[in-house]
């Protein structure tokens, strides 16, 4: 698979004749992820993009991220870290036709326990003279769930994804945006490789099991709302402020709310900063429990469908150099997000914080 | 717009609803049958140390001179107490699924997948097949037969459990 997606990139990147005014991009990202529970994902993505007819382009993408955890999952049920590693390539392609796109694309992903496939489409409009837009896309995952080194063990699961979303000038220097999204998950949602626990804890085993356990059972249909809108008002030419909220609510009973506040900073045309901060609050799915005192028809202890908060704060700095080399242009990209989660019910888990490096390189030509 | 948007939250909210989780009760298998049949097989086969003899492992079970309760190294030895033989039913109860016996991961799990078992990870680890070969092995029919509804007479006694009746 990767030397067909290298092709792909190669036969994009280089070997399509290009109209006069078009642009075409490779950018490559490698990013770090690490967190106190003993997990670490480094994660490399390459894009080529191109415009290969006049208002047309294709674009390409090939992920891979290896990650080593021995988080408390994973230590919880005796097994003492594991290592995997995820694959992914994306292919798609969008036309402009004068105030209106129209955009299709495709995504694989493999892992040892997982492959899915993903096809999207989305229309975009300019309206009341370029002063709003008006979205809509839809996508759609088929996923197929396994167990690492279990043959006999395949799940199924479908996605869908509805989008609708908008944005309004509201005055030459205030933009307002706001959408809404629609997921529906049909099949298996829930991890094989996890337990709930019935009864009280057994002395001696820091909580880690009960007297009984029983392989996660999640309902098998979840609908997902999701309800947004964000203000941003341009200070001068180069630097803006932004306030996002984002309402969630899912059949499962969990709400959260996210708050995001963001600064842009621009010294140069070429030279710029962000700053963000976020703030995300959640109850707990209506059948989640870390202990049951009895077996139910649902059972998790996902610690994510559990009550919790997350503070987040982040810097990215970019930079634009014109007429580098050989190129037209070269960007580069560093950024910087700082986490911790709370988890109020997860003894086992109380805290987690980690962050997110990430430096990009992309060239134009 | 303030009752558009008022609508609109009205909407969503009654848009989410809530799961139903009914409780749902343990199956009720037989103990004298569990502590006279399947505990013996259990701690000839399953319990040691590096397997299920430890409490992180969602299947787990209390054995003489192995994982236990309470006690000493000294005590490691004696008997096992009422209380762990009920603690490893309950703990083997999680696995079971009557109306449908040999669908129960208590028999697929260790049961070799060739003879249509899940996967196992104690075979990669001990690379000597899985724990039944197929599912004419006599401690799996003996373990199938408590999942069915076998019973065992009250007054039974297996060596290791006199002090635990």
């Amino acid at each position: 698979m990767g030397r067909a997606a290298c092709g792909l990139l190669a036969l994009l990147a280089f070997g399509v004749a290009r109209p006069v005014g078009a642009e075409n991009r490779v950018a490559s990202n490698l990013s770090l992820y690490s967190d106190d529970d003993h997990t670490d994902v480094i994660t490399s993505v390459t894009r080529v993009s191109g415009d290969p007819w006049s208002g047309g382009t294709l674009e390409a993408s090939y992920l891979i991220d290896i990650i080593s955890s021995a988080s408390i999952d994973v230590v919880s049920s005796a097994t003492d870290r594991f290592d995997e590693k995820r694959q992914a390539i994306g292919v798609g392609g969008r036309h402009d036709f004068g105030g209106k796109t129209l955009s299709l694309n495709y995504g694989y992903s493999h892992e040892p326990d997982y492959d899915g496939h993903g096809v999207g489409a989305s229309f975009d409009m300019e309206l009341a003279e370029r002063n709003a837009t008006l979205g809509l896309s839809y996508a759609l995952e088929i996923s197929k769930i396994g167990r690492s080194a279990d043959p006999t063990f395949s799940r199924d699961l479908l996605t869908h994804a509805i989008d609708v979303k908008g944005s309004q000038i509201l005055t030459p220097w205030l933009l307002a945006d706001f959408g809404y999204s629609l997921g529906i998950q049909d099949g298996y949602t829930a991890k094989p490789y996890r337990y709930a626990r019935i009864g009280a804890v057994v002395p001696g085993d820091d909580g880690l099991t009960g007297v009984s356990a029983v392989p996660e059972q999640h309902p098998d249909f979840r609908m997902r709302h999701a309800l947004y809108g964000g203000l941003k008002a341009h200070l001068g030419a180069e630097h803006a402020v932004e306030s996002r909220y984002r309402l969630y609510l899912d059949s499962w009973g969990l709400n959260g709310h996210t708050v995001e506040l963001l600064g842009h900073l621009g010294w140069t045309r070429s030279f710029g900063a962000r700053l963000r901060y976020r703030f995300y609050w959640q109850n707990a799915a209506n059948f989640w429990q870390f202990q049951y005192d009895e077996p139910r028809e649902f059972m998790t202890r996902d610690r994510e469908l559990s009550p919790l908060s997350a503070h987040m704060v982040g810097l990215k700095v970019f930079g634009r150099i014109e007429d580098f080399w050989v190129f037209e242009a070269l960007q580069l990209t560093a950024k910087f997000d700082g986490f911790r989660y709370s988890y109020r019910d997860f003894p086992l888990l109380p805290h987690r914080m980690g962050f997110v490096m990430e430096s990009g390189v992309e060239v134009v030509f | 717009m303030k009752a558009g948007l008022t609508l609109a939250a009205v909407t969503l909210l009654g848009l989410a609803a809530c799961v139903d989780n009914p409780p749902q009760a343990l199956p009720q298998l037989d103990a004298p049958y569990y502590r006279c049949r399947v505990q013996p097989v259990v701690d000839a086969r399953c319990s040691m140390l590096a397997c299920h003899g430890d409490v992180r492992r969602p299947f787990h079970s209390f054995t003489r001179n192995r994982m236990r309760l309470v006690g000493s190294n000294e005590q490691r030895n004696l008997p096992l107490s009422a209380e762990e033989l009920e603690l490893n039913m309950k703990s083997a109860l999680g696995f079971v699924d009557p109306a449908q016996p040999d669908e129960s991961w208590l028999l697929l799990k260790p049961l070799d997948a060739d003879a249509g078992g899940y996967y196992h990870r104690g075979k990669e680890i001990f690379q000597a097949g899985d724990v039944f070969l197929d599912d004419e092995d006599p401690d799996y029919v003996t373990i199938r037969g408590w999942i069915a509804g076998e019973t065992e007479d009250p007054a039974c006694v297996f060596a290791g459990t006199e002090g635990a009746q």
